[in-house]
């Protein structure tokens, strides 16, 4: 396959995953500005792989974008920076402040935390899946769940009642 | 009832959709990172290599600092500096024989885990090499003695007293149980020893060599321990004199003085008197020549090269102080043959200097304290006093301690490395722990790099 094909498939990949990947570094970020960044440096820092990753390219870009969101929370204490932003919804609409309140609670866990979170509940990843992607042990992946968790369900007490539905 | 997937995915519709106009340019920002990311392991590599390479290299040396081996055929030459090696620098017992010496020097030694020091003997050979003195039966306690080592003009034998058991309860005065005398070949690292009775223990006065004679000057302890008061008594110290050709030991004539503080011409010693010196040829019976110098002679007394001149340093103070020493060189021609008396002449500027020897027939070679670069072996021309230095001594050291092979002071001077650093073993074991670690945490970077 010629380098002109590999940019094709890789900017066809773009495409559809885009939007996908955005939601899920926004859970990470809490930020839209940051999300968008990491998606960024996650699409490119997986051109150097394209090659070997293009048959299946998401769990790998998925690998970078997890990692990426806590390294660089080491880098630039992006909890601090995160929970510094304004409300990003009105006051009026009871979802949308669901919604404010979720974001701040994830703000509030560790990076690494926030990662296993949206890997486990959202993606729906298994524990091994999501030890594989922030490449951590399946035991640090069971405990940093279950604390992030505990502290969810204090920060955002109508937590409490949703069920945890990760497989 | 929502689940906490349900309420994540809500929370995540919520985030920008909008296409960044930096997404076009994405496959060109990936080919661009892939280049840089190639150069950063590259340099990474290069830098983890280089810093690997550095501490080995670093180490190597330390670690693999070998002397010699011994060239029998070494002529001798003159380094233009000794100085104090490290104290871990490794002994004849681990390197052999070194070849023939140039000086042999007291040097702190450091041993252990827990480092432990200690004064001991440090060979210098022609090559400018450095290695510690492992003389097999020589007492560790030996640098009590008066007369210790001594080492012949030619470097290629060290004579020293020799230890071991008695028949019965050992005098320690003098460091342990001394028995006899051995010689240490500098060359074959093979030892001669002249084993001599004794009840307690010999008390050793003094030892030399030149050719193939020793001359030994010892008593016979009376008794296993010192009295009360610390002191022991000991048998009149005798000289005798070992041929280690024929292995024959014979008494010399009660009329000739020991050999303590003698400088060699040709086979024979020069010993110094209170007012001159004895010219002694070891042969059986008294034909040793006697020069009379007509004045107190300070320290040894040299015969040049062909025997024509000698010098030595005049005890005297200088004139109208009672408190100053004056001490000059004096020098005079000496008479082929016979007894003599010599008119001697100072020597212009020389104050206090020690002689060591000769370099040549009309400059002799001097022990100085204080010279511009700190202490030094100095040549001077006994004619019109100038001076030129010939070697660099270490300082804070006890330079009449070192022992100098007569003959090297006639070779050339060659421009002498220092002794290598020598590292402790700990310290190398600990830097080689290092490298290795550095090793394998450059690997798992690399691999990590490699991986996301």
């Amino acid at each position: 396959m010629s380098a002109s094909e590999d940019r094709a498939g890789f900017e066809e990949f773009v495409l559809a995953r885009r939007s996908a990947l955005l939601r899920t570094a926004y859970l990470m970020t809490g930020s839209h500005e940051d999300a968008e960044d990491l998606v960024q440096v996650a699409l490119v820092k997986a051109v150097p792989q394209w090659r070997r990753i293009r048959d299946r390219p998401e769990p790998y870009v998925r690998k970078i974008l997890a990692r990426e969101s806590v390294s660089r929370w080491r880098r630039r204490r992006w909890r601090e920076l995160g929970t510094d932003e304004p409300p990003e919804s009105g006051t009026q609409d009871p979802d949308a402040d669901q919604r404010e309140d979720l974001r701040r609670a994830l703000l509030t866990l560790a990076p690494r935390q926030r990662a296993v979170v949206v890997l486990r509940y959202y993606e729906d990843l298994t524990e091994a899946q999501t030890a594989e992607a922030l490449g951590i042990a399946v035991g640090t992946v069971k405990s940093q769940a279950r604390d992030a968790l505990a502290r969810l369900r204090v920060v955002v007490p109508d937590l409490d009642g949703a069920t945890v539905g990760a497989g | 009832m929502t689940s906490l997937h349900d309420r994540l995915a809500d929370l995540a519709e919520s985030a920008s959709q909008d296409a960044s106009s930096e997404d076009g340019d994405l496959w060109e920002r990936g080919l661009r990172y892939s280049r840089r990311r190639r150069l950063e392991t590259v340099v990474l590599t290069l830098v983890i290599l280089g810093a690997v390479g550095s501490l080995v290299g670093a180490l190597l040396p330390a670690a693999t600092y070998e002397v010699g081996p011994a060239d029998a055929q070494a002529a001798l030459r003159l380094p233009d500096r000794i100085e104090h090696p490290s104290g871990w620098t490794k002994d004849t017992g681990d390197v052999g024989p070194i070849g023939p010496l140039v000086a042999i020097v007291p040097s702190e030694r450091k041993t252990g885990l827990l480092p432990r020091s200690s004064e001991d003997l440090v060979a210098v050979s022609v090559d400018g090499d450095y290695a510690f003195l492992e003389l097999p039966g020589r007492s560790d306690r030996a640098v009590a003695f008066v007369s210790d080592v001594v080492l012949s003009p030619d470097g290629r034998r060290i004579v020293y007293w020799l230890t071991g058991d008695t028949s019965k309860e050992p005098n320690l005065s003098a460091g342990d149980g001394v028995v006899g005398v051995a010689v240490y070949d500098t060359v074959t690292g093979e030892v001669q020893r002249h084993e001599v009775p004794t009840a307690h223990g010999l008390s050793p006065m003094s030892l030399a060599t030149v050719g193939d004679r020793v001359w030994m000057e010892y008593g016979q302890w009376q008794d296993g321990a010192p009295a009360a008061d610390g002191s022991s008594l000991s048998t009149k110290e005798r000289q005798y004199v070992w041929d280690l050709g024929s292995g024959d030991v014979s008494r010399r004539p009660e009329s000739l003085s020991g050999p303590m503080g003698a400088t060699t011409w040709q086979d024979r010693l020069v010993v110094p008197t209170s007012r001159g010196a004895i010219i002694d040829d070891g042969e059986p019976g008294d034909t040793a020549r006697r020069l009379r110098l007509g004045f107190n002679v300070d320290g040894p007394v040299a015969l040049n090269p062909s025997g024509s001149r000698v010098v030595a340093t005049e005890d005297r103070f200088a004139d109208g102080d009672r408190s100053t020493l004056a001490n000059p060189l004096r020098h005079g021609v000496v008479a082929p043959a016979g007894d003599a008396v010599i008119a001697t002449t100072e020597v212009d500027g020389t104050r206090g200097e020690e002689v060591v020897g000769w370099r040549d027939d009309w400059h002799v070679v001097v022990r100085e304290y204080e010279t511009d670069q700190g202490p030094a072996l100095v040549s001077i021309d006994v004619n019109t006093g100038a001076r030129e230095e010939l070697v660099a001594l270490p300082s804070q050291s006890n330079l009449e301690a070192i022992l100098w092979a007569q003959d090297a002071l006639q070779a050339p001077v060659f421009d002498a490395d220092s002794p290598p650093y020598v590292m402790p073993p700990w310290l190398q074991g600990s830097l080689l722990l290092l490298a290795g670690v550095l090793s394998f945490a450059g690997l798992r970077l690399w691999r990590r790099r490699e991986r996301v």
